[in-house]
């Protein structure tokens, strides 16, 4: 239990730190404090001097590299700009808070590609004509695509296929629901909700994204659809995340990060 | 920053002039890990250019830098664990000083010494708080508008990890 002296040392760092925050603060400020509250002098003293020892901490330099590596992909990307105009403008809303998440995902989804490819690798050259993949020229299609192939790289293909799509309809929204909430394969689940995500400004896109959410039983899909839920400011998903917590199958961790996501709703 | 969003990408070269040597600090002080600092600075001015539609230009670009280098940081921390612990202090201690050799930078000053490991094990939070005031110069204020919270919050986890701080050197001093 903390005394009143206790409490008055805590006010008396705070006090401290407030005024360290002023580069003028000096020793001689230092000495003021400890005057207004002798007995917490030494404690003054002593976070006084590892506040100014923190800054002896050395850095390295970046290394020249650094600024080599930026400007070469600084031109990368100017030369990339200047050839092509995005085909769907995201707004600041639908991108705040995605920067966290989507990194991870490249790598999840990359590694997915990688480790599906090598189990996956036909054994013969019959197989390798036979996983080669046509473009899907019409919704039918594309809908023929996403639901009919047993192989998760077909299907990571297709879905990635629809991207292509200057809008989907019903049936291929329902098809991307349909592997959202029953693919066994989390980065075909993560892919479906990467090219949801794409038309999320379609009504009912963003519904069956949140619709969604209590099916999931994959942490990071479930912290990817509440982060999207966030970014997509869709106060129904307040529900839908509860369901998920009810149903058990959250991770401490992950339910503390929905939790959260309610309270910001809220 | 008006102007890169304009669609004048070469003006992020000023910028990162400007600021990516405080972002590599920033990085290397809760890293401790140089290399990977620089692929983080990298990697931000990356997100800046990809989402600079993102930049409403209502508060200083730093805020925004500093927000998306949390992203970034957070990111990468969650595929890999970059911080370093006791076993690799010899690469951090070669990191921070590149141009002595690895062996007589570990025992040079064990006061820092325990001080950079300290400061490791501070949680991730006080951690921040402290680098970004202490370091990168900005006012609790700011720190709060970052990690969304309120100032109060920031000045109380600036002040605890002090204390964590001095917990964890008298540690290591008896260890």
């Amino acid at each position: 239990m903390k005394t009143t002296a206790d409490h008055k040392c805590e006010e008396a760092l705070l006090q401290l730190q407030t005024r360290l925050e002023s580069e003028d603060f000096s020793k001689l400020d230092l000495e003021q404090l400890c005057l207004q509250f002798p007995r917490c002098a030494s404690a003054l003293r002593s976070n006084y001097s590892l506040w100014q020892e923190l800054a002896e901490l050395e850095v390295p330099e970046p290394s020249p590299a650094l600024k080599v590596n930026f400007h070469q992909m600084l031109g990368e990307m100017t030369a990339a700009e200047s050839g092509r105009k995005p085909r769907l403008a995201f707004d600041a809303w639908i991108w705040r808070g995605f920067n966290l998440k989507w990194g991870m995902l490249a790598g999840v989804f990359a590694f997915g590609i990688l480790i599906g490819g090598l189990v996956f690798r036909p054994s013969n050259e019959m197989g390798i004509a036979k996983t080669e993949t046509v473009q899907p020229t019409n919704e039918s299609e594309y809908y023929t695509a996403l639901t009919s192939s047993s192989s998760a790289i077909d299907r990571l293909a297709a879905i990635q296929n629809t991207q292509e799509m200057e809008q989907l309809d019903q049936k291929i929204v329902d098809a991307l629901y349909q592997i959202l909430v029953q693919d066994k394969n989390v980065n075909v689940r993560l892919s479906a909700i990467e090219a949801m995500v794409e038309f999320a400004d379609n009504a009912n896109v963003k519904e069956s994204l949140i619709r969604a959410i209590p099916f999931q039983t994959s942490p990071l899909v479930q912290l990817t659809l509440a982060e999207i839920a966030l970014a997509l400011d869709d106060k129904n998903a307040v529900n839908k995340i509860k369901q998920l917590l009810e149903t058990g199958s959250v991770e401490v961790e992950v339910k503390m990060k929905l939790e959260q996501t309610i309270e910001t709703f809220l | 920053m008006q102007k890169v969003q304009d669609g004048d990408l070469s003006k992020m070269s000023l910028l990162f002039e400007r600021h990516h040597r405080d972002l590599f600090r920033y990085f290397f002080r809760l890293t401790n890990d140089a290399a990977k600092s620089e692929d983080l600075v990298q990697d931000v001015f990356y997100r800046l250019l990809k989402y600079r539609h993102t930049y409403r230009g209502d508060g200083k670009f730093i805020y925004w830098m500093y927000s998306v280098a949390k992203n970034t940081l957070i990111g990468s921390m969650r595929k890999k664990n970059l911080v370093a612990k006791g076993d690799n202090e010899r690469e951090v201690a070669r990191q921070a000083n590149p141009e002595k050799n690895g062996e007589d930078l570990l025992i040079a000053t064990e006061r820092k010494h325990l001080l950079r490991r300290a400061m490791q094990e501070l949680s991730p939070e006080k951690k921040e708080a402290i680098i970004l005031s202490k370091f990168q110069g900005l006012k609790y204020q700011e720190i709060a508008k970052l990690a969304n919270c309120t100032e109060n919050t920031i000045k109380s986890r600036v002040h605890r990890g002090l204390i964590d701080l001095k917990a964890i050197l008298l540690k290591l001093e008896i260890q």
